[in-house]
């Protein structure tokens, strides 16, 4: 995997289908051409969820800590931790990828 | 093939961030835009369709791989899945006959027609079926044609029901 560092920009892959149903957000991955509901489906917390709003392609993970460190007053330390350990997860599985 | 999925929720697993769960219950309205996502990136779709309407060609919780719909490219005898316009439910039966607005849809163990379904109401078709992990092979082949004009002009029932009952004889001597 590659390393994550406070400035990687990270993106939604397009090899997933994400979509809130009944108030939680549930990614399917597509393999080989097929998303399978018969196979293993991802879904977020709460903590995991206000991450992957933020994941937009253009905000590193620096400012996705600084902004969430912002709306829940917390110490950036901590939530860059959350941020890192939600990003390994989901680029270990081909959810997330790194840009560029 | 329209009730709600009702499978048991799997053991969950996975990290303080992610939980990987299996099959989850999930209602036919969330159901039908997840399946429109995932044809919108012009991929395939598969999962266990509930429901007796088309049996026996497609049973109770077979296991279908849907392809995004081509209108130039569906014909008579195609399982489609599409919305049914007066409910909103996914239903998953055969095209039995073509008209310039849409297709006359029916399931094949229904005595009824699902109508008219206009085109735009068809979100894709089924392509595979998988039953305790295998193939299906009868049903979405050549034989579909036949299939369904014997489904239009209500003899499937009666032809097919004797076959099936000799076979499941045949099986248990």
């Amino acid at each position: 995997m590659d390393n994550l560092t406070p400035e990687s920009i990270l993106v939604h892959s397009d090899d997933i289908v994400s979509r809130e149903i009944e108030g939680e957000l549930i990614i399917v991955p597509i393999a080989s051409g097929i998303g399978d509901m018969e196979d293993e489906l991802y879904t977020l917390n709460e903590t995991g969820r206000s991450i992957w709003e933020r994941i937009d392609g253009k905000r590193s993970l620096q400012n996705i800590t600084g902004d969430l460190a912002e709306e829940y007053s917390a110490t950036p330390d901590i939530i860059m931790k959350d941020v890192v350990g939600l990003a390994e997860e989901l680029l270990k599985r081909k959810i997330l990828v790194i840009k560029g | 093939m329209n009730e709600n999925q009702t499978k048991d929720q799997p053991e969950e697993k996975g990290t303080s961030y992610v939980h990987i769960g299996g099959p989850i219950s999930i209602s036919n309205k969330y159901l039908i835009g997840i399946i429109r996502d995932v044809m919108a990136h012009g991929q395939m779709f598969r999962f266990a369709a509930p429901g007796f309407s088309m049996s026996p060609f497609i049973r109770d919780l077979d296991v279908i791989t849907l392809a995004p719909y081509e209108r130039t490219t569906c014909r008579i005898g195609a399982v489609v899945a599409f919305v049914r316009p007066w409910t909103g439910q996914l239903v998953v039966h055969r095209v039995i006959a073509a008209s310039e607005d849409g297709w006359r849809i029916k399931g094949d163990n229904n005595p009824e027609e699902d109508g008219l379904i206009p085109h735009d109401a068809i979100i894709c078709q089924v392509i595979k079926v998988e039953r305790d992990g295998k193939n299906i092979q009868h049903g979405l082949g050549p034989e579909r044609t036949i299939i369904a004009l014997l489904s239009r002009w209500n003899l499937l029932s009666y032809l097919l029901y004797p076959i099936v009952k000799l076979y499941s004889v045949i099986r248990r001597i």
